[in-house]
């Protein structure tokens, strides 16, 4: 999330000092908008309010509802005996106490692993910076669900190599299918985008303010301590929050490590609920707990906001014109880079190489020398003769492009009205996106599901229903994205173009659209590689005629239990995600230079 | 707001490019306190053909006034007039959008376009502006514009490949191709190293001459401003201090804050005044100073004002060892420091615990320590009323 305010480009050298909060940019003469711009912004905050506040109101609807077997909208009636049923269950108690110990244990393994490596990369001088910063990161590029199938392969007790090796060196047993393994995995999985929001903090810390603790001969853990945890404590608290709330609503890794042993999380526990093996799903404690773990998680992402407010007082730490000196790790240096390598083998370059290994094989087995002469690629081929998989590839095309293209464009619209201030509501729209930050996916996927088993527009069972959700939940994300583009964005050039004479479409479209593209492209292969691999959405609303590739790959690991095919589906959809993103990335670098 | 479509024609065609009446910005506050004025009670005149230049310290509300004036913000209360026509009025709610009103502008940062060449930036106003022509002529007119600004070799390229003085000469260029009846300039040469600046300010001055096109300059840099403009309207903390011309605003300043904000001058606080036959008595810290000229406007006597006088007729001489026969203006003082800047020399002074500043004559033995007499000649001493 880049919710960081970004200050304005530029102020009218007559705007009084900015105190406090200062309006991002003063007001100008536009309060009275053409009635088309007015209509349409209407359009969009019915659209915006119809997709985000609907589906949670049938939620809540449907949770009043004392319904087991039957669709909620079938009984007649409010009762609180859903709450009570499930408030009653001994299943509450444990499955409390697993999401509990599940979202504060992967929050302490992310926590631990990016506050080390942000600190190492940023501060101290280890070798391989350039490299392995990088390398940290590449987790992002790769879906969830590959990634817990592909630590389900490499450590599983079985033939995980990761799991027979450490039996082998410490003849310890390691199992993935526990809440220590889903832990780690989601640790892991979470690094990447609390490193990013920890790192520039600990960057641009001043480092004069750390030399001057050592001219007074302070050693170094005494300086870690008394000077650089106090000035990245708000950006490291906002991150954290952060965290616990992706941990929160984390669908994939809990579902694929967790569901063999049956231990549930809250987000599992709702899929199951919905589509348990038995076929009878309980609507009523599916959308129970559904309004349960929304409401924890939008009071996180409140406190979330608070914090990055707080954030900004410690301007101290944004230094500029400093020259960037490193921290000397000394006679530690090689040893630290070694375990820094052996984690990056492990955590990421292992999981993947046996998700590769395992998409060779013929069937699941542990990577070896000897193993390299039977390769095949017939699991590939394989995929071919999956039942409709033509289907299944168009319906994937369908959701993935319709969802990027429809969500980067309203995003423009709810971005540029909100920068500009143009319309009424027009920043109340903007605001009402992140609210959907704080609904899980799969509450989102539920929600939207009770909503249109409610309501017959005959997109229950289509590709549509997943556009309509995914579309949903990539708006926030899609429309701070092209907000921080337009910030960037010199007001000059709007300016020139509107004293031109030009009317509002003509420079929107000759001038301020063309600026923008390169962050729309971003906005869309961002939205791309993450529709692609969004499973707990897909899943809910998957019927026969609508499946997905992420769905195919679930299916095909967790009922078919078919290793092979599935990791050669998993290396497709790496390639693909990993293509966007580094396109993405590669972007925003050309920009830059 | 009643939006109005285009601006309403009054019947009297004046020869007045902009009229600008009472007009006041203010900017909200936390509710309850009380809002302020970046631009506070401004007047003032741009007559056709001429160049006028706002001028006033950062935050006086010059360049907030400018936008007001191209409709980029909306002011509180006053008036707006631009060729005759009503284009902002806070009292009969008229408010024409910048796209309406006929103007062009110059931004600080040139707002050049990026994607585009520099030939579709120069001809975008004649494309897609309020004149818009078709065909062929567009192309034509549009190179004529480049060949008249030195950018005509390079009109196919990107308009990024462009250098800082190309980037102001074409938004020039692409601001008179629109035909504005006024055009507007923000700090357009802020962004310059100083020697690019020097050049371009002279450039920026012929072109307007040239195009004979009305300009609004708006600037912070006193010498940019009594160098360019035909009139200078100085402000400060959103009032307007002074309209002139340059050489009457260096000459005659009418207020203390005029006087040091334009060149540099002593400014001396008058305790009491008397009116005589050759001017103004004043009582200043280091006596009685006659005053030749007389900026106020009431002509009578009291307390509070400065005395002005500029450090090159503030006249010095080496006091010499006899007792000293000293006429009115004569003052004794002593040298602080004395700085040898080539052609001249710049003294301080101490004269009855007062600091002043002299440039005197490069050849003047003036040393620290010196005693000298000074003379503030009566017809080049002013006093000021505030």
């Amino acid at each position: 999330m880049d919710l960081t305010t970004a200050e304005p480009a530029r102020m009218p050298a007559a705007t009084p000092p900015p105190r406090g909060k200062a309006p991002a940019r003063v007001p100008t003469g536009r309060k009275v908008a053409p009635a088309a711009g007015t209509v349409v912004n209407l359009v969009m905050i019915v659209l915006v309010g119809y997709l985000v506040l609907v589906p949670l109101a049938i939620l809540l609807y449907s949770s009043l509802k004392p319904s087991t077997t039957e669709l909620p909208f079938d009984v007649p009636g409010f009762s609180l005996d859903n709450f009570r049923t499930v408030f009653e269950s001994s299943r509450i108690g444990s499955v409390s106490l697993n999401t509990l110990v599940y979202v504060v244990g992967s929050l302490a393994v992310a926590l631990v692993l990016s506050l080390c490596l942000a600190y190492l990369f940023e501060r101290t001088d280890i070798p391989g910076r350039r490299v392995l910063g990088p390398l940290a990161l590449a987790p992002m590029a790769i879906p969830v669900t590959v990634m817990a199938i592909a630590w389900a392969l490499v450590a599983n007790p079985v033939n995980g190599p990761l799991a027979v090796a450490i039996h082998k060196i410490l003849g310890v047993h390691l199992d993935i299918y526990s809440l220590g393994g889903m832990i780690v995995v989601t640790g892991i999985f979470g690094f990447p985008s609390m490193y990013l929001m920890i790192a520039p903090a600990l960057g641009r810390l001043n480092p004069e303010l750390e030399e001057a603790a050592a001219a007074v001969g302070a050693p170094m853990w005494r300086r870690l301590r008394l000077i650089v945890v106090p000035l990245v404590t708000p950006a490291v608290a906002a991150a954290s929050i952060f965290m616990v709330v992706v941990a929160l609503e984390g669908f994939a890794i809990p579902a694929v490590l967790g569901l063999p042993d049956q231990i549930f999380v809250f987000s599992s526990l709702i899929q199951y609920s919905m589509q348990p093996p038995s076929g009878v799903p309980n609507y009523g404690q599916a959308s129970t707990y559904g309004v349960i773990i929304l409401v924890l998680s939008l009071i996180l992402l409140m406190i979330y906001r608070r914090r990055v407010r707080d954030t900004n007082r410690f301007r101290v730490v944004v230094g500029k014109g400093y020259r960037q000196t490193r921290v000397g790790l000394g006679r530690w240096r090689i040893p630290i880079f070694v375990v820094v390598c052996l984690y990056m083998f492990i955590g990421i370059v292992l999981p993947l190489l046996a998700l590769l290994w395992t998409s060779l094989s013929s069937y699941a087995r542990p990577i070896s020398w000897a193993g390299l002469r039977s390769m095949t690629l017939t699991n590939y081929s394989d995929l071919l003769s999956v039942p409709d998989i033509d289907k299944i590839l168009l319906n994937t095309a369908e959701v993935v492009l319709v969802t990027a293209t429809v969500t980067t464009a309203i995003s423009v619209w709810i971005a540029v009205a909100a920068s500009r201030r143009q319309f009424p509501g027009s920043t109340l729209l903007f605001e009402a996106t992140f609210l959907v930050y704080g609904v899980p996916s799969v509450v989102l996927g539920a929600a939207v599901l009770f909503l249109y088993l409610y309501i017959p527009v005959g997109i229950y069972g289509t590709v549509w229903i997943i556009v309509v959700a995914l579309v949903t939940r990539f708006l926030p994300r899609g429309s701070r994205m092209v907000q921080t583009a337009l910030m960037q964005l010199d007001d000059g050039l709007i300016e020139a173009a509107r004293v031109t004479g030009a009317s509002p479409t003509t420079v929107t479209r000759t001038v301020l659209l063309p600026l923008l593209r390169p962050a729309l492209w971003k906005c869309w292969l961002w939205i791309f590689a993450h529709a692609l691999g969004e499973l707990p959405i897909a899943l809910l609303l998957t019927g026969s005629d609508n499946r997905t590739l992420v769905v195919l790959l679930w299916d095909t690991f967790t009922s078919s239990v078919d290793y092979p095919t599935a990791s050669a589906l998993a290396v497709i959809l790496v390639l693909i995600s990993t293509i966007a993103v580094w396109l993405v990335n590669r972007r925003s670098t050309v920009e830059e230079v | 707001m009643t939006e109005t479509a285009s601006p309403t024609t009054t019947a009297t065609e004046s020869t007045e490019s902009i009229v600008i009446t009472e007009l006041r910005k203010s900017y909200e506050r936390a509710a309850g306190t009380s809002s302020t004025y970046a631009v506070d009670g401004v007047s003032f005149d741009v007559p056709r053909g001429k160049f006028v230049t706002l001028l006033g310290p950062s935050g006086c509300g010059k360049t907030t006034t400018l936008r007001c004036v191209a409709g980029l913000e909306r002011a509180s209360e006053g008036r707006i007039e631009m060729a005759g026509s009503v284009v902002f009025d806070g009292r009969r709610k008229i408010f024409v959008r910048p796209e309406e009103r006929p103007i062009a502008m110059v931004p600080q940062s040139y707002g050049i376009w990026p994607h585009m060449t520099v030939l579709d930036n120069a001809a975008f106003p004649m494309r897609h502006g309020r004149n818009r022509r078709r065909g062929r002529d567009v192309r034509k007119r549009a190179m004529e514009m480049l060949e008249q600004v030195g950018l005509a070799p390079m009109a196919d390229r990107w308009a990024t490949q462009l250098s800082g003085g190309q980037q102001q000469r074409l938004a020039f260029a692409r601001a008179l191709l629109g035909d504005p009846e006024v055009l507007l300039l923000d700090e357009p040469l802020s962004n310059l190293d100083a020697k690019l600046r020097a050049r371009l300010r002279h450039e920026l001055r012929s072109f307007q001459e040239q195009f004979g096109v009305t300009a609004l300059y708006v600037t912070h840099d006193q010498s940019e401003a009594l160098a360019l403009s035909d009139t200078v309207v100085v402000m400060n903390q959103g009032h307007v201090e002074q309209i002139d011309a340059p050489e009457r605003l260096y000459a005659h300043p009418r207020s203390s804050f005029v006087a040091d904000f334009i060149g540099s001058a002593n400014l001396l606080p008058v305790h009491d005044v008397s009116r005589g036959r050759d001017g103004v008595v004043a009582k200043t810290d280091i006596g009685p100073v006659l005053c030749g000229r007389d900026e106020t406007e009431e002509h009578g006597n009291g307390a509070g004002g400065f005395v002005c006088v500029r450090p090159e007729h503030v006249e010095v001489r080496a006091a010499d060892r006899e007792p000293i026969a000293m006429a009115e203006t004569e003052f004794l003082g002593t040298v602080v420091s004395s700085e040898f800047l080539g052609d001249r020399l710049e003294l301080v002074l101490r004269v009855a615990d007062v600091t002043m500043t002299a440039s005197a004559p490069a050849k003047q033995p003036c040393r620290p320590g010196d005693s000298v007499v000074v003379r503030l000649d009566p017809s080049a001493t002013s006093y000021l009323a505030s």
